[in-house]
């Protein structure tokens, strides 16, 4: 729903401390609109041996 | 013949004086007679243990014994996969899962000989608990059943210091092998990040889990290690190095080691009690005895490591179990619900800037490797009763483990002791990454020189344990009608349909996750890299 979008929206730039001017606030509105669209394209079921792409890695220790 | 451990059992199978399936037959009837008032186990594989133990029997009487696991039985927390057998996380969600392979670990163990006995309790998905709501109940501590074992692997600390498996797999995400086995008065080991494959090991966090051995003694779990560590290919964080004979390490003498006591992690930052600490100071002097030279050394506040493992290790717990808690949270346990939900108050800047932190800690340690050959410390304990637990204890109270699942070197928990009332007391040994042997040296010198070995718990077959405590209600959320519409909205976006006492849930630990995220937002410059990063394999 639109209007649950930009409620969203706000919230999200009230959390992060963010002030949208007037003027800007249309276009940053639907370039949400648009991130949330690719959020949903990753939104399916993954079983749990997917493993990230970065992965830590230790150095070897340190000789003495 | 029992209680048993893993190296005795091997030295009389290998002498023939004593047979695998005479040993499994005994284990099973031990498991029979006591395991109902301690709930370790969340089923029993009786018929593939006889099976194992007869043809490890046969193998081993035509002369081809693999080494010190062949014939021994033993036993996995229930977040390892096993082909053909339920694997549940002791969990609702995945009451009916049952893996079409082993994972990596247990396939070493099996080609090792070793005797499968069946699944632990652990807490839900190694991650909420103690619980009270879920399909099966918590696993008790066997030095008093109406304390906790500490977790998660919670059935594995139980069963191994009962005397129902001679040892056993468990799982250390944020000390989550550490916790049992200094609860329940047993040796633990996390090993070095990558040293044991993760693959087939339900998964907590994908940055900081670890799958390490549970046992009698530090040598037993030098036995294992020995058969569990190598590389597996198809680990992406698994390392690719040789495996030192880790046995051969445990030559008693520690003559001269350079031994940094983290004292202010115990006596200030995170205080454990006035018995805990005369234990350590009786156990430093054991170290100062064996020859070892001790010195004081400080790290940075424990709250420092806790918040940039949680804010990675909760966000990657939410991402494996994101679709279940969208679709059924209710099938989730609350403790488990009152840790995980938070998640979705982090953001993502907040999780990226503490894996940029965790790489300035790794450095931070690399001085401390140069100067000693191993770090001690408290371990956790003693063991609390079960009707103390509350879930807001997960993100207020500090933590003596998670610092060194953030350095990803080797930690041991072992006992130190025991309360009057019998209650068993641990310390950490810490090492270099990759340095495990000497983590076991020492801990195994320790433990030649000390007797607290020789003591078991006294379990009575048919005691009745007492009755479990009902689910405590949401701790009360400390904040505004303002700071609840926006978590109202956080959780909606997230796609949570969240009844009221999850929501409270959510609610209370709302706080600490900002506190956490806090404590790590500072400037940093660009150069500053998170400790994981891509990287191509071998083309």
């Amino acid at each position: 729903m639109p209007e649950d979008l930009e409620l969203d929206f706000q919230s999200a730039l009230r959390v992060a401390g963010i002030t949208v001017p007037e003027d800007r606030t249309a276009i940053m509105l639907d370039a949400y609109r648009s991130y949330r669209a690719l959020v949903a394209i990753l939104d399916e079921p993954m079983p749990y041996a997917e493993e990230p792409a970065a992965a830590p890695r230790l150095a070897a220790s340190p000789r003495r | 013949m029992l209680p048993l451990t893993i190296a005795e059992a091997a030295r009389r199978i290998a002498a023939r004086d004593l047979s695998p399936v005479e040993l499994t037959r005994a284990m099973l009837a031990r498991i029979e007679a006591l395991d109902s008032q301690l709930h370790a186990y969340i089923r029993t594989t009786p018929d593939l243990a006889l099976r194992q133990a007869r043809a490890a029997e046969a193998e081993i009487a035509a002369g081809r014994r693999r080494g010190p696991m062949h014939g021994i039985p033993i036993a996995l927390k229930d977040i390892f996969s096993t082909a053909g057998i339920p694997t549940t996380g002791h969990s609702r969600t995945a009451i009916d899962h049952v893996p079409a392979e082993d994972a990596h670990t247990v396939a070493r163990l099996q080609d090792a000989g070793s005797v499968l006995l069946g699944k632990l309790a652990t807490h839900e998905f190694a991650h909420g608990g103690p619980s009270f709501d879920l399909p099966w109940p918590p696993a008790r501590n066997p030095w008093n059943t109406a304390h906790v074992t500490g977790g998660s692997s919670s059935g594995s600390g139980a069963a191994v210091a009962a005397g129902l498996a001679l040892g056993a797999m468990g799982s250390d995400t944020g000390g989550s092998i550490r916790n049992p086995a200094a609860l329940c008065g047993i040796a633990g080991l996390k090993p070095t990040y990558g040293l044991l494959s993760r693959r087939g090991v339900w998964t907590n966090s994908f940055s900081y889990d670890h799958a390490g051995p549970m046992a009698w003694t530090v040598e037993d779990c030098a036995l294992m290690l020995g058969v569990l560590a190598g590389h597996d290919p198809l680990d992406p964080a698994s390392a690719d190095r040789p495996v030192p004979d880790y046995q051969a390490a445990l030559a008693g003498d520690i003559r001269g080691l350079r031994i940094g006591v983290l004292r202010d992690l115990y006596e200030c930052d995170v205080p454990v009690p006035a018995v805990v600490r005369e234990a350590m100071e009786a156990a430093l002097q054991v170290l100062r005895g064996l020859g070892a030279m001790l010195e004081d050394v400080t790290i940075r506040p424990a709250a420092d490591y806790y918040a940039v493992k949680v804010l990675t290790a909760e966000a990657e717990l939410y991402a494996v179990h994101e679709q279940g808690l969208r679709e059924r949270p209710g099938k989730f346990g609350e403790d488990f619900l009152g840790r995980s939900l938070a998640a979705i108050l982090i953001r993502a800047e907040d999780t990226i800037q503490a894996q940029r932190e965790r790489r300035v800690m790794l450095a931070e340690f690399a001085p401390l490797y140069r100067r000693y050959d191993a770090l001690v410390t408290a371990g956790p304990g003693p063991a609390p009763r079960f009707e103390s637990w509350r879930t807001i204890h997960f993100w207020q109270k500090g933590s003596l483990t998670t610092p060194f699942n953030v350095s990803g070197g080797p930690a041991l928990a072992q006992c130190i002791g025991f309360m009057p009332e019998g209650l068993p007391l641990s310390m950490q040994v810490v090492g270099r990454p990759f340095d495990d042997a000497t983590v076991l040296r020492i801990g195994h010198a320790y433990e030649q020189a000390t007797s607290w070995r020789a003591r078991r718990p006294a379990l009575t077959p048919g005691a009745m344990p007492p009755p479990l405590p009902t689910v405590p209600d949401p701790t009360p959320a400390e904040i505004g009608p303002a700071e609840r519409d926006r978590i109202a909205v956080v959780a909606r976006r997230a796609g949570l349909r969240l009844n009221e006492r999850q929501f409270e849930l959510l609610c209370a630990a709302a706080p600490y996750v900002e506190q956490m995220a806090g404590r790590l937002r500072r400037p940093r410059l660009f150069t500053d890299e998170p400790a994981s990063i891509f990287r191509f394999g071998a083309s």
